[in-house]
Order: structure tokens, then sequence, then C-alpha cells
């Protein structure tokens, strides 16, 4: 696994747990320990994704750094992966 | 069946006005049409007769019943609510109580007189015990109280063929109802969670939904 394969993987680590812990909170919104594991790995997950992003490119569109190229297309395109990360 | 010529006007879409139309003759039909159309009419003809077959065997059905029914000779008041209705049989010189101790010694009846009782209509219908298969049973079960003969009994009800096929127990128990199932499901509570990579590994991040499927190992 190299490193950038790891840095995809916490990001998408951190999404499953977030997820998880949203549906948890669609149920129970005012359940103040769920909230503060959201909140830890809501800050996890951004932290993860900025160091991606810096290193790696976009992970989605909406991560446009503004400047006057369009970096979503260099990245590699799903068929183009090598195996499933 | 001669064909003959009829001339029709359609309007056309083209300006509005009308023209002729002189529809052709039809063409002559095929050996495998006519077939077919005899095979269309046959099968319409026995489905008639099938028809009216079922119904002549619901009619037998329903009259043989209503016999049935009218030989049990059951007086019911019309006052009486249905499922307190009293069974009473017309039972002369059987003014005793049948126990264990006087099975033997007294004579039986040829018919068994019913019960007194409270009994709803659907055991009613449940045939009784004849005589011979009585002295099989437990003795302390067919303890039957034999009511004085009842002088003039009510003239006998037209009883409508059941509705329910099966016996009902009690009418208090379930109201007729018949509830299949019900669940429960209790609320979740924050406890402990999976590390996130175990997590994303196990699919969920709660140990107590994590039931995996196991299918076949289940058993051993």
């Amino acid at each position: 696994m190299n490193e950038r394969e790891v840095l995809l993987k916490r990001v998408q680590v951190c999404d499953f747990a977030l997820n998880d812990t949203a549906l948890y909170l669609n149920t129970h919104p005012d359940d103040q320990n769920a909230l503060a594991f959201y909140k830890k790995y809501s800050a996890m997950r951004a932290d993860a994704a900025k160091a991606f992003v810096d290193k790696y490119g976009p992970l989605t569109h909406m991560d446009h750094d503004g400047g006057d190229t369009w970096k979503w297309v260099d990245g590699p395109w799903p068929w183009q992966q090598q195996e499933e990360v | 069946m001669e064909y003959k010529r009829q001339e029709t006007y359609q309007k056309t879409t083209m300006d509005g006005g009308w023209k002729r139309v002189t529809p052709s003759a039809p063409a002559p039909r095929k050996d495998w049409m006519v077939q077919k159309e005899k095979t269309v009419q046959a099968e319409q003809t026995a489905q008639v007769e099938r028809s009216v077959q079922a119904e002549q065997t619901v009619q037998a059905e329903r009259s043989a019943q209503v016999e049935r029914s009218a030989r049990m000779e059951r007086p019911v008041q019309k006052t009486q609510p249905v499922h307190m209705m009293q069974m009473e049989t017309v039972v002369p010189q059987l003014n005793h109580t049948y126990s264990s101790g006087s099975m033997s010694t007294q004579p039986m009846p040829l018919s068994m007189p019913r019960p007194t009782m409270d009994v709803h209509p659907s055991f009613a219908e449940l045939p009784y015990p004849s005589v011979e298969a009585m002295q099989y049973l437990d003795r302390e079960s067919v303890r039957i109280e034999v009511n004085p003969p009842v002088i003039s009994p009510l003239p006998p009800v037209e009883i409508e063929p059941p509705i329910y096929t099966f016996p009902i127990p009690d009418e208090t128990e379930c109201g007729y109802c018949i509830t299949p199932a019900m669940s429960y499901t209790p609320m979740q509570k924050w406890g402990e969670v999976y590390d996130p990579d175990k997590g994303f590994s196990r699919g969920t991040i709660f140990p107590e939904l994590d039931l995996p499927f196991v299918g076949e190992e289940a058993r051993k």
C-alpha cells in the first residue's frame, strides 16, 4: 500500500464512521457522546482530506483550489487504478 | 354470405373535404381460421357446462347442510345471543347423572344427549362421540349431566350455515381478531464503538449491530 492509498483509506474510514454516526444521530439528535464522536472524526476527516488533496489532487471536483488549471482531470480515472483501494 | 359493397365517406385531413371510400371485399377465410373458431366455440361451451355443474354441486351441498342442521333439532330462543344458546335435547327417562360409577350399571341411551352449557355455535357443529366410543374414553372427561325432559320445546330456528370452518375457542380471548405477530425493537443506546478501522471492515461501528449472516454455519 503506497502513501496515496494510505491517505485515501484514511479518508474512507473517517467517512464511513461519520456516516454511521449520522444515522445514529438521526434518531438521537441530542446524544452528546455521539455528537462529540462526530465532531472528532469530522475534524480528522478534514485533515486527512487536506493531506490527500495537497499531495495528490482533488478528491472531488469541489476540491478545486481556485488556480488556473482544472486539476480534476489530472488524477487517474477509475479504470486506471491498479486495484480497488 | 354475400358481401354487399357499401360506400362510406371519410373526412380527409388534407383539405378538410370528404373522400369517397369503397372498402374492398374481405379476404376469404382460411382453413386454420375456421378451425380456430371451432376450438373457441367448443371451449366456451365447455366452460358454460362446467359452471352449471359447479352451481348444481353447491346447491346440493347447501340443501344437504340445511337438512343436517334440521335433523339436529336444537331449540334456540331468538332473544338469546347466539353464543349463549342452550343446548337441550329431549331425552325421556334420563333424569340422572352419568358419572364414573353409573357408567357401567345404567343403560346408555341410543343417541347421546348434548350437555347443557354455554356452547359456542362453532363447537355445536363438532361431532359428539358415539356410545361405543364413550366406553373407551376417560370416564372423568365424559361426565354429562342430563336435563329433565323439556316439556314444550321451542320451535326450531333456521340455522344459517357456519361461516367459520374452525372452532373459535373463546370470544373474549382475542375478540375474533387474528394477530399474526408483534415485534418490539428496543431503542439503540450509545455505548462502546469499534475503532473506525475495524468498523470499516465490519460494516458498522456499533458492536451491537455487528450481526453477520452466517447461514449454514449457524447449525455447527
